[in-house]
């Protein structure tokens, strides 16, 4: 695999799918307002793959499901902001401001989404065909019979061996691997302009990834849609993005193509995050014996900050190595470094000269993070 | 499925052997028996009381007593009530019906109410309809059924008095209309059964009630919740189809124990109310000492709780897949 792949290109996607500005979504809970999402910025282009990067509690998924209109309400809330989304239909119209049933036909239909635990989210009770079958009937009028029909097709689709019998067949009679693929044949079985996938490998064993990452690749290229991939596993976002947003403290910190973001990182953050992937090239140096030139692990120091007391200035200075006294006195602002390359970051002009692990280097690091 | 059932009942006979056992002699180790009352009566001779107490087989052992009555059940025979002095299956019979009127009109009461206003909280969490709600049910649990009955006489007493509609408060039917026709006599018997079943269901409301707000809510956090709400179905599908069918799983289990209630379910009720069940028998029966009264009515108890713990199986097995009996 290169990096250097031409969907990396800047400007590839000139048509924009869905265009979030500004979104604050805040939960209103009895010790305070947590503000999950506080003024997030981002597009992604028709047939563009964006992943949405950060630890847990930086916002990633509250974002997701903004987009989707799923926050619980009450305590959540979507108190700000604008999500620009063109629909299949070619219209286009703002989620945040759009009524319960124009979601409705929306969810399902424009934009599905996947999860990250295909062992609960799929309802025990009915059988994976049914399941699919709703979504079908519900958006394409389809009957009882088409519909299932269609659930078969759809299973097939995604790699399900024998795909009538498994139809009939209930969640707990399949693995989390097969779950995670009804799950994917329920999201695409509208064909979706926008697929939001949540984790969606993050509760599966290494090799079952793998070829679920695959799958969604190949049916991106089949049915053309675009992909929100959240994930907290850079090797993932190596594999399926064409740009990544880093998230943290429910902003975005740095945003850019994602050959720019890891050759050249220009936030501390994700920096840090680079840093801390294992390297195999390094192994030997990892296991170093007495006498021999020792190497560990780097780890980002410190925790998330209390999403209910952030510091004043910036959320990463704390655990920032290259924290200056300016830093805790403002929230940066998101600046354009060049060419679409966004950082959060008062000091981004001094990384660019910062020694940067080779690409090739990092590659191998993906790989086996995978 | 078979090979499970022939398990369960398989399983029924040391419960039920153990059960009528230990009830047997529970029973008779209470001083004295059902002759003690004759033989303070004057009038009673020693004699006749002697062949009284071969009659009964209460000169012999416990051991060759509950044989006796055991072997006795197998045939179909419950045995006598001392002091009716005719079977108890005849004595019980009528008995049993007037309770199952009363129980099942709670029951349905208590599943359509309690259903409804669960559902209902759980759907608005917290709000301030919920909240009533809440603490009108803890009022419905914690306050006892005899003391609520008395409350409600009161209630319907001063209603005739004030608007002079008569629901009536006693008994199970109003004697003048012996031969009023089926439906005319129907009617009369279901507004005599109307407040005790009122006041039996308000307690099982409460309860029940609780119990699926509680399963509700927790099934409306799941994830596969979210996932139907992601497909852009609409919240009716969402709360019923999606998030009903599985809060009711446990319910369904639990419906095993309604039929044993069916028979002793209707309590101190039918006291209140001078209702002709079961109770006012049973309780009867033990003032005196009425052994076969009480042990059949226990052995009928048991039997019934095991046929609706396999009913039950049997439905859970058909509402929820994961479940097989192989």
């Amino acid at each position: 695999m290169t990096l250097t792949k031409d969907s990396a290109l800047p400007n590839r996607h000139a048509e924009t799918l869905l265009s979030v500005t500004n979104l604050k979504t805040y939960f209103f809970t009895d010790d305070g307002v947590v503000k999950s999402v506080d003024g997030v910025t981002f597009h992604l282009g028709k047939g563009e793959t964006l992943a949405v990067v950060g630890e847990s509690g930086s916002g990633k998924s509250v974002t997701s499901l903004s987009a989707m209109r799923l926050i619980p309400t009450p305590p959540g809330k979507i108190v700000e902001g604008e999500m620009l989304f063109t629909g299949k239909d070619g219209k286009t119209g703002d989620l945040a401001k759009m009524s319960e049933a124009q979601m409705r036909k929306i969810r399902g239909n424009d934009i599905s989404m996947i999860f990250q635990e295909p062992m609960t989210s799929l309802n025990p009770v009915y059988t994976v065909g049914d399941q699919i079958a709703e979504a079908v009937s519900l958006h394409q009028g389809k009957n009882r019979k088409e519909a299932m029909l269609a659930a078969t097709e759809m299973l097939r689709l995604v790699g399900i061996p024998a795909p009538e019998k498994r139809v009939h067949e209930y969640p707990h009679q399949m693995s989390g691997g097969m779950r995670q693929r009804v799950m994917i044949a329920m999201a695409l079985s509208c064909n979706p302009a926008l697929l939001i996938a949540d984790e969606p490998t993050t509760a599966l064993d290494v090799t079952i990834q793998a070829q679920i990452l695959d799958l969604m690749r190949k049916l991106q290229k089949e049915i053309g849609m675009s992909i929100l991939f959240i994930t907290h596993n850079l090797g993932v976002v190596a594999e399926m993005a064409d740009r990544v947003v880093v998230m943290y403290g429910g902003r975005v910190v740095e945003e850019g193509d994602v050959v720019e973001i890891f050759q050249a990182p220009r936030h501390p953050y994700t920096m840090g995050l680079l840093n801390s992937i294992p390297r195999v090239d390094h192994a030997a140096e990892y296991h170093a014996g007495p006498g021999q030139k020792k190497e560990r692990l780097e780890a980002i120091p410190g925790n998330v900050p209390n999403p209910l007391n952030l510091p004043p200035g910036c959320p990463f200075e704390p655990r920032c190595k290259y924290a200056i006294p300016e830093c805790s006195k403002a929230v940066p602002a998101l600046e354009d470094t060049g060419g679409g390359h966004m950082s959060r970051c008062i000091r981004w002009k001094e990384f660019e000269n910062e020694a940067r692990p080779a690409v090739s280097q990092s590659q191998n690091a993906m790989g086996e993070a995978l | 499925m078979l090979p499970f059932l022939f398990r369960r009942l398989l399983q029924f006979i040391p419960t039920f052997l153990i059960s009528t056992l230990v009830l047997f002699f529970v029973v008779q180790a209470a001083p004295g028996d059902f002759l003690t009352q004759l033989s303070q009566n004057p009038r009673v001779t020693p004699e006749k009381l002697a062949q009284l107490k071969i009659n009964y087989s209460l000169d012999q052992s416990e051991w060759v007593q509950y044989i006796r009555w055991l072997t006795n059940l197998l045939k179909g025979n419950l045995g006598i009530s001392f002091a009716a002095n005719q079977p108890v299956w005849d004595l019980v019979a009528p008995r049993l019906w007037n309770s199952l009127i009363l129980v099942i009109i709670s029951t349905v009461l208590t599943y359509a109410i309690g259903l409804l206003i669960g559902i209902y909280g759980a759907l608005r969490p917290y709000s301030v309809p919920d909240r009533i709600i809440s603490v009108l049910a803890y009022f419905g649990l914690g306050i006892p059924s005899f003391f609520f009955g008395l409350l409600v006489i009161y209630g319907l007493v001063v209603l005739k008095q004030n608007t002079g509609w008569d629901v009536p408060i006693t008994g199970k039917s109003s004697g003048a209309l012996q031969n009023a026709g089926f439906f005319r006599n129907g009617w009369d018997v279901f507004l005599h059964a109307l407040a005790p079943s009122i006041v039996l269901a308000l307690r099982s409301i409460s309860s029940e009630s609780r119990f699926i707000r509680g399963q509700m809510l927790e099934v409306m956090g799941q994830d596969y919740i979210r996932t139907a709400r992601a497909k852009g179905l609409n919240d009716s599908i969402v709360t019923y189809k999606h998030a009903f069918r599985n809060a009711s799983l446990p319910l369904v289990a639990t419906l095993g124990s309604l039929l044993p209630f069916l028979i002793g379910g209707a309590g101190f009720v039918e006291v209140v109310f001078a209702w002709p069940g079961l109770t006012p028998l049973l309780l009867d029966s033990l003032g005196n000492q009425d052994l076969y009264v009480i042990v059949s009515t226990a052995a009928l108890t048991s039997l019934l709780y095991i046929i609706g713990n396999i009913l039950a199986d049997i439905l859970l097995a058909a509402v929820d897949p994961r479940i097989r009996y192989s």
